[in-house]
């Protein structure tokens, strides 16, 4: 398991068992990846979506 | 007997079906089916049996309230019941008894609907199989050994199985119309804030839409006008006024432009969902609708930011119960939750931040086109316990797979049908999604309902429900 995941896991006292934390370790990288690909743009100057209207800004 | 509103409420206005006598049917039918179904978690036949009698004093005393008076119905078991117990699907909530009703609940009784049960759902709303480890599989009426979709899996295995005139069911990333397309039935998500979600056990808030089933698009729409409006007690919902569709006899769609993606929508697909959705759309067009090409945003990486949002906000609302209650949890929504853990803040934000694009640019679209028409699914329901399906010789996980058309579009908050529109060869149901502009339910329905008067799949029943 690559350390990052653990580490994390482990800094944070999320307290998941060995088995269920390599389980999810490459849904946890794959979804990282991906999701870091879509992020990799500038949106400091977006609002973020918030519960409110999808019309509503 | 047939169960639809439109057939059923003419003849309880004139005093022709006893309200008590249909709700004594349907509960008698409950109890034959529900070895073989599992649509319900609880049956609330005392409850059903009060509101029925009520209905049928006020209607003999001359005082009819509208067409879902009387009307048999069954909701999914995360809306709020006061002094009726709701689990969300879950064995930590199997004791919860709420004490007031949900929006949506205080509307229908309102109307003088009549409530037979709560029905089951995938654990804490959060998966596509309603394979549930502590209520047990709920089946799919077209074919038991089969997954009827999910979350809102019982609402629409009791509905197809003949056994309520209408469901109601909430979609976060799909379970409305994932439900609705495996059960054969119809199924509108609202647009984000059309409907209350006050009393409606949360997944993800910015994500989540309550909304109806019918056996018909007209059913659909008749819940749809009764469940919708504004609510000062939920913050992101609207006043915004409820437009009634215009549903006439003769169908027609002269006049209206409908999308039809030439990339991601149409990819991928299962054979017979490939034929039965471009078979749809030649329908269609010979209904007089204008065709228009159109390409959409990369749906792909907006699954992706869905998904990421999604696992933050299911966490958060989970987070204590995963501390202090993990093993009471199931093991593929407890994988969830523990995903949802890893997600950073910024990277959440940044998400919210990205979704803007997606919204953006189909709000875009639909200001050239009336609505975009795509498969629903782009798979058959699978086996139940099956964690994986081969579609064109390529290995997909069945969550995923099912959720591919469907995810991405919750991010919009724009209105969602799905109806009937085929059956594969293994006598499985086929959903046709109609993609329609912000608060513009009228319109999609109109066309869903204009689709369907042309085509004889509303007629289409499996076997389970004539028994």
């Amino acid at each position: 398991m690559p350390m990052s995941v653990k580490q994390a896991a482990e800094a944070w006292r999320f307290d998941i068992p060995d088995e269920e934390l390599d389980a999810i370790r490459p849904i946890v990288e794959e979804v990282a990846d991906k999701t870091a690909r879509a992020l990799d743009r500038d949106l400091s100057t977006t609002d973020p979506v918030h519960s409110f209207r999808p019309s509503g800004r | 007997m047939n169960l639809t509103i439109t057939d059923l409420a003419p003849r309880i206005e004139r005093g022709e079906l006893s309200p008590v006598e249909l709700a004594q049917h349907l509960l008698d039918l409950i109890e034959k089916r529900q070895p073989r179904l599992n649509a319900f978690i609880t049956v609330t036949a005392e409850h059903a049996l009060a509101q029925a009698r009520q209905a049928e004093q006020e209607i003999r005393a001359g005082n009819y309230r509208g067409k879902l008076h009387g009307i048999p119905y069954a909701a999914k078991d995360l809306f709020y019941t006061k002094g009726i117990k709701t689990t969300i699907g879950s064995k930590i909530m199997d004791d919860f008894i709420p004490d007031f009703d949900c929006a949506v609940i205080e509307k229908l009784s309102a109307a003088g609907a009549v409530m037979l049960g709560k029905a089951g759902l995938h654990e804490w709303a959060y998966g596509i199989t309603s394979n549930n480890p502590h209520y047990g599989a709920i089946r799919n009426p077209w074919d038991t050994d089969r997954i009827p979709g999910g979350s809102s899996g019982g609402s629409t295995s009791a509905l197809a199985g003949g056994l309520c005139s209408f469901s109601l069911g909430s979609d976060t990333g799909g379970s409305i119309r994932i439900p609705a397309s495996f059960c054969g039935l119809v199924g509108l998500k609202p647009t984000f804030g059309r409907v209350s979600r006050y009393g409606v056990f949360p997944l993800g808030h910015t994500l989540d839409h309550a909304g109806p089933f019918g056996s018909t698009v007209r059913d659909t729409a008749e819940v749809y006008c009764a469940m919708a409006g504004g609510d000062p007690r939920d913050e992101s919902c609207a006043d915004q006024p409820v437009i009634e569709p215009s549903l006439g006899p003769e169908p027609t769609l002269a006049g209206r432009k409908l999308g039809i993606p030439e990339n991601f929508y149409f990819d991928g697909l299962h054979s017979d969902i490939e034929a039965a959705a471009r078979k749809a759309i030649t329908v269609l067009e010979d209904l007089g609708a204008g065709l228009v090409s159109i390409k959409v945003p990369d749906i792909e990486e907006f699954n992706e930011i869905g998904r990421l949002i999604l696992l933050a906000e299911a966490t958060s609302v989970h987070e204590k119960r995963l501390r202090e209650r993990r093993s009471e949890i199931g093991d593929d929504v407890r994988a969830l939750f523990d995903q949802g853990r890893f997600i950073r803040a910024s990277e959440y934000l940044n998400a919210q931040r990205r979704r803007r694009a997606l919204i953006d640019a189909f709000n875009e679209l639909l200001g050239s086109v009336d609505a975009i028409v795509t498969p629903t699914i782009p798979v058959p329901p699978a086996k139940i316990g099956q964690n994986t399906l081969t579609v064109a010789g390529v290995e997909h996980n069945v969550r995923i797979a099912t959720t591919r058309n469907a995810r991405a579009l919750n991010l919009t908050g724009l209105p969602l049908l799905s109806v009937p529109c085929g059956l594969t060869q293994q006598n499985l149901p086929i959903g046709l999604q109609i993609i329609g502009r912000l608060w513009d339910e009228a319109g999609i329905l109109e066309i869903g309902h204009a689709y369907e008067q042309a085509t004889d799949w509303r007629l289409k029943r499996p076997a389970i429900a004539d028994e």
